[in-house]
């Protein structure tokens, strides 16, 4: 189809991806895996040291923190918070009553900022105030909790602000079951499969791509949390919700280049980790 | 039994994604010593005063608009910018295609934050720190991955022979885009811009990175600043927070249905 | 559809040419020089009560030369936000404070500031009204003086509602054992946000009133402290944890700045640590703020048990970023020396309170003075006899004050760390700066 003379606007039409790409990923991504090596503080030339920045990183509890963090977040997201959203999907599948409202009302969390959503918990977190404390008042009149502020509720506070809230990877995973032809379904029970048959032994490994891709999109955004525990907690008490993005903004308000980036290397490496273990996991790679 | 089940668990959703925001609207409408003292009490009166006080004290039309002209114009740039880029990976043949796509694509696999230093630096050196032209440029990169995505896949299923038609007609490289192409692949334009639009009306890292000064302030941005200012007075706060958020509501309400649809589009490919 | 699309593009290459344009900032219009700064003491802030008029008050002087603007910044975001305007070259004609660390490692080493110092010492009016102590502290090695030093002292102390907390005796004849006693079930106005500002004060105290605890806190100024693990900060710390834990306020865990003034001026806590400035919130005209029966003619002035008075005196204040366009520098320059005119500082310490040891004051302010009942305590409770202390904030690195030390305090109040353990971790990150 491509004839030589359109090779010309081929290009010129491809070019402003291109530019956009090298400006804003390939050339940042490059700058920091090179300035990681350095001591930068953005004004005098970058000085080579190696392997310091990670050195330093790893061996720095607030980072050691994070990473427990994310281990427990990204086990959470994957698990608990996918699967609530499957289980959603798969609920509003069967079409029962009002399920067009819930699937409109469920994205309204996803539609307001983050920055948003998390002054809202924060406020519904409240220990004077708050709807929550409040509410679990009237059955224990003595209950006492400042949930992003005190050790060990903060972490699970900065987990719930998330953990229902999966409406991506709700309608994503039912769009792929609209996607389902009823011949097999028909087809199904003809043979006398039941509804938890079809749905266990169908729909689900039907939908493995799906899930797969949201566990992937959920974990990722777990690893990028910034603005739910910098408008919250900012990483404490103490270090309890840390996370590598709080570094990062900490380390670039302290002019440590290097230190900023290499934590960021490290972000970048545990996506593409997350990636390649997902993907092996659900074997994505082996069909097309 | 089974029903009831389905039924409570859906409530639930309905609670814990509205019940939140509802909360905070009703006690915008209360005192600060009702919010403080009963927080379930429904307001004894209602009035606009804290309103009226965020918009007196705050410059929240400037806000709003700041959001609103820069999402537009970053968004509507990228939808050009990546219809093209998508339109000939997905109806020509050229060296480097497939990796093109794939690099493309894979950009969504990186945090945003990590390249917080680098692009810093980079609008700074654009000396576009603190202007909206530098915010925008910024959001434009954003939108790459998920818009090759949704247009490529758009474009692929606008049949070939229209094109070849048009060719044998001797149409021009670009009439053919402009005019055949683009407007069959309104609806995945649609999808790709809403969800461009919405993420960058929501964004808040690079707005706090890359802009300093009030008459470039974005909405989300203003919220660490109401934080702030109105933590004397919780009405107040709650009144600014519902600024914040109803516009994106209202938005979101007009396109329910492509902004479900383009949510889901993220999924087109793992 | 052509046409159309035509349009939306040529639409967005306009708009975005017009919003790129729109960011420059204009220097001079009809002979008159405008300067921007960003600052915090504006809106709600406490600062913005004397600090907005002033610069209005500046305005209408020089309306034929000169006008400043305030953009708004959270107090919070401001020492980051001028380190990253910093980076691009772009820091403000006038700058107030900011991390200090990073003023000594990075504004002073590079020489990035304006040198005051024939400023100071051209102007007879300012070279008198400093203070000599804070003069030297701003001087560096060549003889160049790099930031304002301080004209005026200002003791800071605390604040209590008579209607809920009555001492037999004033509290700074009080051992900090007695003070404890005497609060009963009265509560304080902790917070634990930002950088716990009010809990940093009175830890301050603690320290103070420790074995060699003076000294500690005199000596740090000049060179940061690190280890923690002593007795000192251990004593302090334990008593800081016992007293949070029987009269902390109920919101202390995560609360920042405004939300004790909220818990002090609503009567859920009795006490309050805080500066003379927050006298005004006291008076009339702040009714809006006051709920709950509080009323500002209940507050009393103290300073801390152990005659303890905070006061950093070796202080850093504005300061002029070297490189200016003339005609900005003569504005940043125009403003220093409006608001050391001897009118200007009177009507500051009228207004946020302290004294001024060297200057003159005029018939008129002692009138006025005399009304400020709240600051006359306050300024009148500090004698020859009284420890006069640095904040903790002046002894310890910026990350430790601004961060570490807030971040840690709630598990400190809520009992999941030793006042040992308190002390050990800010150590490691201490260290771990250097």
């Amino acid at each position: 189809m491509s004839k030589n003379r359109n090779l010309k606007w081929i290009y010129l039409f491809l070019a402003p991806s291109i530019i956009i790409f090298a400006m804003f990923y390939l050339v940042p991504i490059i700058t920091l895996f090179s300035t990681s090596l350095t001591k930068w503080d953005g004004f005098n030339e970058p000085k080579f040291i190696g392997l310091d920045n990670y050195i330093k990183l790893f061996t720095q509890d607030s980072f050691l923190i994070s990473l427990k963090n994310l281990a427990y977040w990204g086990i959470i997201a994957g698990t608990l918070h996918v699967g609530f959203a499957v289980l959603i999907a798969f609920l509003l599948h069967k079409k029962p009553f009002g399920w067009k409202f819930v699937r409109s009302v469920y994205m309204i969390p996803n539609i307001i900022s983050v920055a948003a959503w998390a002054m809202i918990y924060r406020f519904f977190f409240n220990n004077d105030f708050g709807i929550l404390n409040n509410l679990i008042r009237k059955l224990n009149p003595d209950f006492n909790v400042n949930w992003f502020f005190e050790s060990p509720f903060a972490f699970w506070a900065i987990t719930l602000t998330w953990l229902f809230y999966g409406v991506i990877v709700t309608l994503i995973v039912f769009n792929e079951l609209m996607s389902i032809s009823p011949d097999i379904h028909e087809a199904a029970k003809i043979d006398g499969a039941n509804e938890w048959q079809i749905t266990t032994k169908i729909n689900l490994p039907l939908c493995k791509n799906a899930i797969a891709t949201g566990i992937i999109l959920s974990i990722t955004s777990r690893i990028a949390m910034y603005e739910t525990i910098a408008l919250t907690t900012r990483g404490g008490p103490g270090d309890d919700t840390m996370n590598i993005p709080i570094i990062l903004v900490n380390a670039i308000n302290d002019m440590n280049y290097g230190y900023a980036n290499a934590s960021a290397v490290m972000m970048f490496l545990f996506g593409i980790m997350v990636l390649v273990i997902i993907n092996k996991l659900f074997g994505i790679n082996k069909e097309h | 039994m089974k029903k009831i089940s389905m039924y409570a668990t859906l409530l639930f959703v309905v609670i814990i994604s509205i019940f939140p925001i509802i909360w905070v609207i009703i006690s915008s409408f209360k005192t600060n010593a009702e919010i403080l003292n009963n927080p379930f009490s429904l307001p004894t009166s209602i009035n606009f005063n804290a309103y009226i006080e965020v918009f007196e004290q705050y410059d929240m039309m400037l806000y709003t608009w700041n959001s609103f002209i820069i999402s537009t114009i970053a968004s509507l740039i990228a939808l050009l910018c990546f219809a093209m880029g998508a339109y000939v990976i997905a109806k020509y043949n050229f060296k480097g295609k497939n990796l093109f796509y794939a690099l493309f694509t894979l950009t969504l696999l990186v945090p945003g934050h990590t390249k917080a230093q680098p692009i810093f630096s980079l609008i700074m050196n654009l000396d576009l720190y603190d202007k909206k032209s530098g915010l925008i440029l910024v959001y434009i990169s954003a939108g790459m991955a998920i818009s090759m995505f949704i247009l490529r896949n758009t474009f692929l299923s606008i049949p070939k022979e229209l094109n070849e038609a048009a060719e044998i007609d001797g149409a021009s490289f670009l009439r053919i885009f402009f005019t055949i192409n683009l407007p069959l692949a309104k609806p995945g334009l649609a999808t790709a811009g809403i969800l461009m639009f919405l993420n960058n009306w929501n964004e808040y890292f690079y707005a706090m990175l890359l802009t300093s000064s009030n008459s470039n302030r974005t909405l989300p941005l203003a919220l660490g600043f109401f934080n702030e200012s109105f933590s004397y007075d919780y009405t107040k706060m709650f009144a600014a927070l519902t600024i914040a958020i109803v516009p994106g509501i209202l938005i979101y309400s007009f396109a329910q249905e492509q902004v479900q649809q383009s949510v889901a589009a993220t999924g087109i490919k793992g | 559809m052509r046409k159309y699309f035509a349009l939306i593009a040529i639409t967005c290459l306009t708009s975005s040419l017009f919003v790129g344009c729109s960011g420059e900032e204009k220097v001079s219009s009809n002979g008159v020089t405008e300067i921007t700064i960003p600052h915090y003491k504006v809106g709600q802030n406490v600062g913005a009560k004397f600090f907005v008029p002033q610069v209005e008050r500046f305005n209408t002087l020089h309306a034929d030369k000169y006008k400043i603007n305030i953009e708004e910044l959270p107090q919070d975001g401001y020492n980051d936000k001028i380190k990253q305007l910093a980076q691009q070259n772009k820091l403000p004609a006038l700058v107030e404070a900011g991390d200090t660390d990073w003023i000594n490692s990075y504004i002073i080493p590079n020489k990035k500031y304006y040198d005051l110092s024939d400023f100071i010492s051209s102007n007879e009016h300012i070279s008198n009204v400093v203070i000599e102590e804070s003069l030297q502290y701003n001087t560096q090695e060549d003889g160049s003086v790099s930031t304002f030093p301080r004209t005026s002292s200002r003791p800071i102390g605390l604040f209590y509602n008579s209607t809920l907390y009555t001492p037999e005796k004033p509290i700074r004849d009080m051992s900090v054992d007695e003070f404890v006693q005497s609060l009963g079930d009265n509560k304080l106005a902790f917070i634990t946000g930002e950088n716990a500002w009010t809990t940093m004060l009175f830890y301050t105290s603690l320290i103070a009133n420790e074995e060699g605890g003076v000294e500690l806190l005199n000596s740090g100024a000049k060179d940061k402290i690190t280890d923690f693990n002593n007795d000192i900060f251990i004593n302090a710390t334990t008593k800081l944890q016992e007293i949070a834990m029987s009269n902390g306020s109920s919101n202390m865990l995560g609360a920042a700045y405004a939300d004790a003034a909220n818990s002090f001026m609503s009567k859920n806590s009795a006490i309050i640590f805080n500066g003379s400035w927050m006298g005004s919130d006291f008076e009339q005209g702040s009714e809006d703020k006051w709920s709950n029966g509080f009323d500002g003619t209940q507050v009393v002035s103290d300073i801390y048990p152990g005659n303890v008075a905070i006061d950093t005196i070796q202080a850093i204040g504005w300061w002029i970023p070297d490189g200016l366009p003339e005609d900005e520098l003569e504005v940043a320059l125009a403003f220093l020396e409006f608001i050391n005119t001897p009118e200007e500082l009177e009507a500051y310490v009228l207004q946020e309170g302290g004294v001024l040891p060297n200057l003159e004051m005029s018939e008129a302010f002692k009138e006025k003075q005399k009304e400020r009942v709240l600051i006359n305590q306050l300024n009148s409770s500090v004698t020859s006899e009284t420890h006069i202390v640095p904040t903790f904030e002046y002894i310890v690195h910026n990350s430790i004050s601004q961060e570490e030390f807030g971040k840690l305090l709630p598990k400190l109040f809520d009992g999941s760390i030793t006042p040992e353990e308190f002390c050990a971790t800010l150590t490691e990150k201490a260290q771990s700066i250097e």
